[in-house]
């Protein structure tokens, strides 16, 4: 399971790295969580930058495998990287963009598009995280340029599963929740929702969730 | 002429420097060196099903193991001094801790001497290892010892820097084989231990009658494989070594604790997953389980974390989120988004309403004045104008060109309804701790080493408040200090928040 990380190029303090919060909505993980995940992001983020002083791309490849087992970096990371390394978001996307590490999620998001996910979770994580570096318009060309046919609302959809909170995602991940049926949990008492749909079908679980729009 | 051998038939076999090899190996070890002989000879002792008895002798510098129930085969034997030889990879799907082949090689680095000697069925063997110029040397001899039963016998001339006593042979066992000793089977069978004719007893952290409660934890299915425990739920606070799970493969414990709720001092506890030995899992001194790419492992922390976490609450260790605190959290999302459009000021540092709330979009073309200028910045969901240049409106991120009404203005706008993203996002991060939060262009900067976030960073609603009001109030210091409002004016809309919070909590 993957925690979302933001960065902030700060005037004062440099890149600050940290748990992003949404005002008033439950957090995206246990603060010792992020206390275990947070400092081994910033560990990585520091080699990063030693290292894409002999080659960015490579440097790149091994922070995206590195971070990519427990956390979600942003478009902020891009941004952040560029100030620190003096070059152009663009550029950077572009190298990212070449990266063996995009390829082989690409890869991975194919080989799972068949019904029976490995890890739905993770599955979903992967569009995520593409939607997060590069925007829901960009990872959907992206994907539709590399044979991945899927829609907007769906894409949508899993980047909403791979921001969901920890305990929630948990049971996506233990196949206790459908993905689907994560898909229609509103995001205002998400946790409290997905409790009451646990094990349940995606007919039987809209019926309940119903309840919660009302 | 395809096959390369035919190519290079002049070539010659890689050589190996046995002098440097050997210290390589031993540097594979993170534990202790002088653990060696008794941690390896356990291994290959649980590998092999038919052992069911180890003894260990410990006398004036010697150190002599006896394994009982089996011998080594004539060809095996032969081998055995083969470095990365190992008989225990035969088959792909079996569960062997030992498949580097270098286990019982590595224990020489302790030894002056190392005498094998084996019986198994009609076969009888012995050799003897040593060192000549920082090699290992071995050497077949006839067998001496009187074997009545199937068995083999390992005693080692210890160096000088790594002679043990009983004490440490006893600690030891029960550090690494803690539930073996306690009578839990190891790949299917139970074994014995006895270290000077005293049979060894489990760990004190595994007396049940210690403990409070004992809870089960039960055929945990980590993808199509089982993994199960035991939970002890202490009164008392426990010491740091004994906190967590502690991770079994194959009998023997792995180095770190599997603990995903540190701040619980009050549980220890244990769980079998063989499947990691099973599936290749163990790194290189196999004290530690491969973390990345490994699927068991992501499946192992999910799922042991979930039935962990069911435990520890029941043993109300861990804050349930409760209907109540749910319902607060609504209500502190409903406060906010009235503090924030109560407040006009807040606008000027782009700051509007809800996330993706309503919002009122300006575009260009219209019978209404406004201006183009340079603010912070957010987009619409209106993607382009009629003259197809999009135009941001005033919301947060960096500064970029935004428009807006005014009766003055120069540029002619309508204004429909759209939606636009509200927030700035906070971010709990690290800054100097006397700073609580502070704003900068679009993000909130929640400082956790303030000491007020410190008392509350373990109590998620707590933590919520905190997050909350001074995540408010980084916004009002900062429109005070840019000139943007008034000191009363500051005055009033931060007793605002915290009435308006406060009221809600």
């Amino acid at each position: 399971m993957r925690l979302p990380v933001a960065f902030h190029n700060s005037e004062n303090y440099g890149t600050l790295i940290g748990e992003p919060v949404q005002f008033g909505r439950p957090f995206f993980g246990r603060s010792e969580e992020y206390e275990s995940v947070i400092p081994k992001v910033r560990k990585s983020y520091n080699e990063l930058l030693e290292k894409s002083k002999r080659n960015l791309k490579e440097a790149l490849d091994d922070f995206l495998k590195e971070v990519s087992s427990y956390a979600i970096v942003g478009y902020d990371f891009i941004l952040c990287l560029s100030k620190d390394l003096g070059k152009e978001p663009m550029e950077i996307v572009k190298v990212l963009l070449s990266s063996i590490y995009i390829k082989d999620r690409l890869s991975y998001i194919k080989q799972n598009l068949k019904k029976k996910k490995e890890n739905p979770l993770e599955y979903a994580e992967s569009f995520g995280e593409l939607v997060s570096l590069l925007g829901t318009r960009n990872a959907y060309n992206l994907l539709r340029k590399n044979g991945i046919k899927i829609s907007d609302t769906t894409l949508n959809y899993l980047y909403k599963v791979s921001m969901m909170p920890s305990s929630v995602k948990a049971l996506i991940e233990s196949r206790k929740l459908l993905l689907t049926v994560a898909f229609e949990l509103p995001m205002e008492n998400i946790e409290e929702a997905a409790e009451k749909v646990v094990g349940l079908s995606f007919n039987e679980a809209r019926k309940i969730l119903k309840q919660f729009q009302e | 002429m395809n096959n390369p051998e035919e190519i290079f038939e002049d070539g010659e076999e890689f050589k190996v420097d046995l002098s440097h090899l050997m210290d390589d190996i031993a540097q594979v070890y993170s534990f202790e060196h002088w653990k060696l002989p008794i941690v390896e000879n356990v291994d290959n002792f649980i590998d092999e099903k038919e052992y069911h008895t180890i003894s260990f002798y410990v006398r004036d510098g010697e150190l002599k193991i006896e394994m009982k129930g089996t011998g080594i085969s004539e060809t095996q034997f032969k081998e055995l001094a083969k470095i990365a030889f190992t008989t225990k990879i035969s088959i792909p799907e079996d569960t062997t801790l030992g498949y580097y082949g270098w286990g019982l090689k590595a224990t020489m680095v302790t030894a002056e001497t190392i005498e094998i000697e084996t019986k198994r069925k009609a076969f009888r063997g012995r050799q003897i290892w040593y060192w000549k110029e920082k090699c290992p040397y071995r050497v077949f001899k006839s067998p001496c010892l009187d074997l009545p039963e199937d068995s083999t016998v390992l005693t080692y001339k210890l160096k000088e820097e790594y002679k043990l006593d009983e004490k440490a042979v006893i600690e030891t066992l029960q550090e690494y084989y803690p539930t073996v000793l306690a009578g839990a089977p190891a790949l299917g069978k139970k074994r014995k231990f006895y270290v000077n004719g005293k049979e060894v007893p489990p760990p004190s952290w595994l007396d049940e009658n210690r403990y409070k409660k004992v809870e089960m934890l039960k055929s945990i299915n980590i993808k199509n494989e089982q993994a199960s425990g035991k939970v002890f739920i202490s009164e008392e606070e426990l010491v740091d070594e004994i906190r967590g799970l502690a991770v079994i493969v194959c009998g023997r414990k792995m180095e770190e604790r599997f603990n995903p709720y540190p701040e619980v001092k009050k549980y220890t506890g244990y769980i079998h997953a063989d499947f990691f030995a099973k599936r290749k899992y163990l790194i290189s001194d196999k004290t530690q389980i491969k973390r990345r790419d490994n699927p068991l492992w992501q499946d192992f922390k999910t799922k042991v974390s979930l039935e962990l976490e069911k435990i520890l609450k029941n043993a109300g260790f861990l804050q349930t989120t409760t209907q109540t605190e749910r319902k607060l959290i609504q209500k502190v999302h409903k406060v906010l988004t009235a503090v924030l459009r109560e407040m006009p000021e807040l606008r000027e540092l782009g700051i509007i309403g809800p996330l993706s709330g309503k919002a009122e979009i300006y575009t260009k073309g219209g019978n209404s004045r406004g201006v183009i200028e340079e603010a912070p910045s957010t987009k619409p969901n209106t993607s382009s104008t009629k003259e197809g240049e999009r135009i941001d409106q005033y919301g947060y991120g960096g500064k970029g060109r935004v428009i807006k009404d005014d009766k003055n203005g120069k540029e002619s706008v309508s204004k429909r309804e759209g939606r636009i993203r509200g927030y700035p996002q906070p971010i709990i991060t690290e800054l100097p701790e006397q700073i609580e939060a502070k704003y900068e262009v679009g993000k909130i900067l929640i400082n956790k080493q303030h000491p007020l976030y410190k008392s509350v960073e373990r109590n998620e609603q707590m933590r919520l408040y905190h997050v909350s009001r001074a995540g408010l109030e980084a916004v009002l210091d900062q429109l005070l200090k840019d000139g943007e409002i008034s000191q009363e004016r500051y005055l009033i809309l931060k007793r605002q928040i915290t009435y308006l919070l406060g009221g809600n909590l």
